[in-house]
């Protein structure tokens, strides 16, 4: 028996050539239709067809297209294999192969040979291991097994007699040891570009994640949480002629997500500087937190050795860094901030310190480099307070000094 | 005629015309030399009217609806530029760098053909020295064509050129008003200096040439001046209500004009395309089928044989064109650059 | 010690920034030690035949990308150049091009220029910059004058950084994501578990809610294009830009990286890039000389 899924697919197909042609008929003439349809989509007309349509897609996991929509390429089939590289490459995620369409009309053999039969392997798998069951299957009176086999899996074929790349490619020269290179013609993964965006979709608009945005917004609480992922960028390929592109550009409307690549960059309109003390409120202790609290640990049950030490430098570090980097990011600022009114009680270390308009005259006395080294130094240990209030140890005397090396050895940073 | 086994499928040419992005600011005709304040962007809401014909029988047949309907706040979001109320002069300010090497492609897979277009290129610049092209890129500074539709009804407008590389210092100003952006007629002693310097670095005498340009535009106190319009490729599916609907370039927050903009301009000299005379559209920028942007219209067909491919095809294995200014066209498109392998031809 | 070529301040304009087809931003590693192999080659015709650039590191100072964000758009568009009209006045079809303008600082470490004019060397140096190469697919319009210095002591270290103030550089963080994928994860989740920002809610003991968020990793955690992955056989292939050079296909690879501040660098080869290929796996990358120890555990 026919498989039913391969059935429906047939009487599909059959519906849809029907559907425009019945109207406006006599029964006499709807009748004849009727009949031409029949034999049009049985198994043992359609089947030897779509194999000698097969050859007009090819299968591969990089297609030309995204790279220039008129290249011209081989269609590569990567057999890249899994490992813990650290690398998003081929391989290291699993993804559908795309199809190269080279005419669309004979994009529903791409769609039969991914049907999924009983079993749950697809037509395609069981060509691929000629299994018992698909010989079953394909067994009709126009054609023999093996003529439907090879015609359908020329879909796996390359339509290229050799192997060629396309001028309208990147192609990179990548230099090895010696004076040797390697010419790199560099294609795109399309199934790896849109799992990415699937998997991104699925972090911000699955059910689980609208539900809990809502809690967040509602103000209510909620176990699982969200995320987002922000700064998304989207590219098109193929703009109004998408299905040209490849099958799944055309699945995925012919947009692709781009993640930002970027530095740290200072929003001069969201970013003001401190008004009375860059050492009081101003610096907000929530991100600090969790190094504080790891530091108190360690005072607390570290052991007393090298590691021990070495973890508290560490983590001293980390603290001082931030610290750092937000003076930096606040020096970006337009020059001159600091005269007007409305900083006038900020003390005028910081000023020299934070504002560019001072740079000439830092290196005239060093006198507010010292008092910044000494604010910073006073400032760690009020922090350490307020975050580990009653538990909390007294830094003083023996952690101080380590404090203060640490920042010394930053000096050229706050210069 | 092109004998098959001098094909190169790969060859490309980098652009030896480098300008910068052009930053705008104000001032005023008589302390232009002095100072000048950037140019920011504003965003304005506009109220359209509207203007498209309702169609819609129920709206149009009821008055009171109809009325309702025209009033509708159609407003629209839309980026501009201008002066202010004491400024009535705008100075755009860019770098343009000349480099030399036109003869040498960037990429080329063919040994063969490699070897007769230099040949080809080399005996061009003995022959020509690019004094033709030269001429006419420098005419396309000192005529201010860059400043595009900012030129247009302006009282003064000053270009001043400044050559920036090289030990001795050398600069030139224009009257921009003199000189016409019809034709390239004029014979003007400072702009055959000029000219000199950049066929000295387009045909490798010179590395390469680097040079400031100031443009000073009198266009009246207040007035609008025109950036660069950004093409957003929209991708963001969001509702079109309350989208801009025009956005203008800035860089750090000064209104800019793009450098592909400028360097379109200074290459609008092409006057050899086919239809030159009867056509009455003017110099046309240098493009491999002489396409004209605004108009949609290519002026340089494959089957007038002007186009750069037909050309080239016979000019760099060697064969003389008949017509030198076809010689001048397809070097005008090398120095532009671009990607010319020959099965993209079609 | 090490000798150093050091160009300050370099401005170029409309880079590519399609640093992989993944992300958009920064341009990729392959293009700055691309520009470095691309100098010393000019470099060694001239009059320095045993020039290497061993390795290099790259500053950003300032970066503005060319998308755009209307109010209410989930996502940012490219904005885009205008493309030629082709020979029927039409716009042809064409993929995407991002760029963006940046001002970098470019450190070379320099080997076998042996006894030299210092300053002829720096001056033939920008004036290749200048006059012959770009920079990321971009247009240089401005260079601050090299200069050749040798670090050999921590205040000599110190005083490099310091002048590299204010700026990032970019640091690999491939560490990441190898320990989450050696947990099982594949590439992808194992990458946007560290690019995510998570909300969670709290409930205190007078049932008090607070939403938090944060990232699994602290630092300026991004995605970054660093090499290629061969993903055909190597051999002949029709229209290669040059056949007497083995070719294959070959996709961007990405892994996870940081920006941080100069200062942070105790030792330069923490900021240093050096090619790497390992054919076994068909990976051609660029990698750090030596990896900063960043995590605290």
């Amino acid at each position: 028996m026919l498989d039913p899924v391969i059935q429906n697919f047939l009487n599909e197909r059959k519906a849809n050539w029907l559907k425009s042609r019945l109207k406006n008929k006599t029964e006499a003439e709807q009748a004849l239709i009727e009949q031409e349809a029949t034999d049009k989509y049985a198994l043992a007309t359609w089947l030897p067809d779509a194999a000698k349509r097969a050859r007009q897609l090819s299968l591969t996991s990089h297609p030309g297209k995204f790279s220039h929509p008129d290249a011209k390429t081989s269609s590569i089939i990567s057999d890249a294999q899994q490992s813990a590289d650290g690398f998003l490459r081929t391989g290291n995620a699993k993804v559908n192969l795309d199809v190269f369409v080279g005419n669309a009309a004979a994009l529903d053999v791409h769609k039969f040979l991914s049907l999924k039969l009983a079993d749950g392997n697809t037509i395609l798998n069981h060509l691929e291991n000629k299994t018992a069951a698909i010989k079953q299957q394909f067994s009709i009176s126009t054609a023999t097994f093996s003529d439907i086999e090879q015609g359908l899996l020329a879909i796996k074929q390359d339509s290229h007699p050799c192997t060629t790349t396309d001028g309208k490619l990147k192609q990179v020269y990548f230099p090895l040891a010696g004076d040797d290179y390697h010419l790199l013609s560099i294609l795109s993964p399309s199934g790896l570009l849109f799992k990415l965006k699937h998997q991104i979709n699925n972090i911000r608009f699955s059910d689980e994640a609208k539900v809990a945005r809502k809690s967040r917004k509602d103000n209510h609480a909620h176990e699982q949480g969200f995320a987002d992922i922000y700064g998304l960028s989207a590219i098109g390929y193929g703009g109004s002629n998408k299905q040209n592109i490849s099958v799944l550009n055309s699945q995925n409307g012919g947009i692709a997500y781009l993640l930002p690549s970027m530095p740290p960059e200072l929003n001069p309109r969201t970013t003001q500087p401190p008004k009375t003390n860059f050492f009081g409120k101003f610096l907000w202790l929530k991100p600090y937190e969790e190094d504080f609290q790891k530091f108190h640990q360690l005072l607390v049950h570290g052991k007393p050795n090298i590691h021990t030490r070495q973890q508290r430098d560490w983590l001293i570090r980390s603290i001082i860094y931030q610290v750092i980097d937000y003076a930096w990011l606040i020096r970006r600022l337009e020059p001159g901030w600091s005269i007007t009114e409305t900083y006038q009680q900020l003390p005028q270390y910081q000023k020299i310190w934070l504002d560019e308009h001072h740079a000439p005259v830092r290196s005239e006395d060093t006198q507010w480099l010292d008092n910044v080294k000494q604010e910073l130094a006073n400032w760690f240990i009020r922090a350490y307070d307020k975050i580990i209030e009653e538990k909390k140890l007294g830094l003083g005397d023996e952690q101080l000094p380590h404090i203060k090396a640490i920042i010394n050895d930053c000096e050229n940073a706050l210069q | 005629m092109a004998k098959k086994d001098n094909i190169a499928s790969v060859l490309a040419f980098e652009k030896k015309f480098v300008p910068s992005d052009g930053f705008m600011y104000g001032t005023t005709w008589e302390q232009r030399h002095d100072s000048a304040v950037v140019l920011k962007l504003q965003e304005k809401s506009v109220r359209g009217t509207i203007s498209n014909r309702i169609t819609k029988a129920a709206i149009k047949n009821d008055p009171l609806k109809l009325n309702a309907e025209v009033e509708k706040a159609n407003l629209q979001r839309v980026d501009s530029c201008a002066l202010s109320p004491n400024q009535d002069t705008l100075k755009l300010q860019f770098t343009l760098k000349i480099l030399s090497g036109v003869q040498q492609p960037s990429a080329c897979n063919n040994q063969a053909f490699n070897e007769s277009y230099t040949q080809a290129a080399n005996n061009y610049i003995e022959t020509e020295g690019f004094n033709e092209l030269a001429k006419r890129y420098a005419m396309n500074i000192a005529n201010a064509r860059f400043l595009w539709r900012n030129r247009v009804g302006a009282e003064n407008i000053e270009v001043q050129v400044k050559k920036l590389n090289g030990d001795e210092e050398q600069s030139w100003t224009f009257d921009a008003t003199k000189f016409s952006i019809r034709n390239f007629d004029h014979n003007d002693a400072s702009i055959d200096t000029l000219a000199e310097k950049i066929a000295a670095a387009l045909s490798g005498a010179d590395d390469f040439l680097l040079l400031e340009i100031n443009a000073y535009a009198q266009i009246g106190k207040a007035q609008d001046v025109y950036p660069s319009e950004e093409l957003v490729l929209d991708k963001s599916s969001g509702s079109s209500k309350g989208k801009k609907s025009k956005i203008l370039y800035s860089i750090n927050d000064i209104a800019g004009m793009h450098s592909q903009k400028i360097g379109n301009a200074l290459r609008t000299i092409d006057t050899w395309y086919p239809e030159y005379l009867e056509a009455n559209t003017g110099p046309i920028a240098i493009e491999p089928y002489g396409a004209v942007t605004n108009l949609g219209k290519a002026y340089r067909t494959p089957k007038a044989k002007a186009d750069f491919f037909t050309l080239f095809d016979r000019f760099a294995r060697g064969e003389s064109l008949e017509d030198k200014n076809d010689t001048h066209y397809v070097m005008a498109v090398l120095v532009r650059g671009g990607v010319f392998g020959e099965s993209t031809k079609d | 010690m090490k000798k150093i070529l050091l160009i300050p301040q370099i401005e170029i304009l409309n880079a590519n920034a399609l640093s992989s087809p993944y992300t958009i931003g920064f341009p990729a590693m392959t293009a700055w030690l691309g520009a470095t192999h691309a100098l010393e080659r000019q470099l060694r015709e001239m009059d320095y035949p045993n020039l290497r650039f061993k390795s290099m590191a790259v500053v950003c100072h300032h970066i503005n990308l060319q998308t755009y964000k209307g109010a209410g758009d989930y996502v940012h568009s490219i904005i885009g150049t205008g493309n030629p009209l082709d020979k029927t006045g039409k716009r042809p079809s064409f993929i995407e091009e991002a760029r963006c303008h940046l001002t970098v600082s470019l450190i070379m470490e320099c080997e076998g220029l042996g006894f030299i004019d210092e300053d002829e060397f720096t001056d033939a140096t920008v004036q290749l910059l200048r006059g012959k190469m770009k920079l990321a697919g971009g247009d240089i319009l401005k260079t601050a004058q090299a200069k050749l210095q040798e670090i050999d002591d921590e205040a000599e270290h110190k005083a490099l950084m310091r002048s590299l103030m204010p700026g990032h550089c970019l640091i690999e963080r491939r560490d990441l994501m190898q320990q989450a994928m050696a947990t099982g994860q594949d590439a992808i989740d194992a990458l946007l578990d560290y690019l995510k920002v998570t909300h969670r809610s709290h409930v205190d003991e007078q049932e008090k809610i607070t939403w938090h968020s944060e990232r699994k990793e602290k630092g300026w955690i991004v995605p970054i294009a660093t090499g290629f992955h061969g993903i055909s056989e190597l051999g002949q292939a029709k229209n290669q830009r040059d056949p007497e050079t083995p070719h294959r296909f070959a996709e961007s690879i990405i892994t996870l990286g940081e920006f941080i501040m100069p200062y942070r660098v105790t030792d330069l080869d923490q900021m240093l890039w050096h090619y790497h290929t390992d054919l076994n796996t068909n990976l051609y990358l660029c990698q750090q000389n030596k990896q900063v120890n960043l995590s605290s555990t």
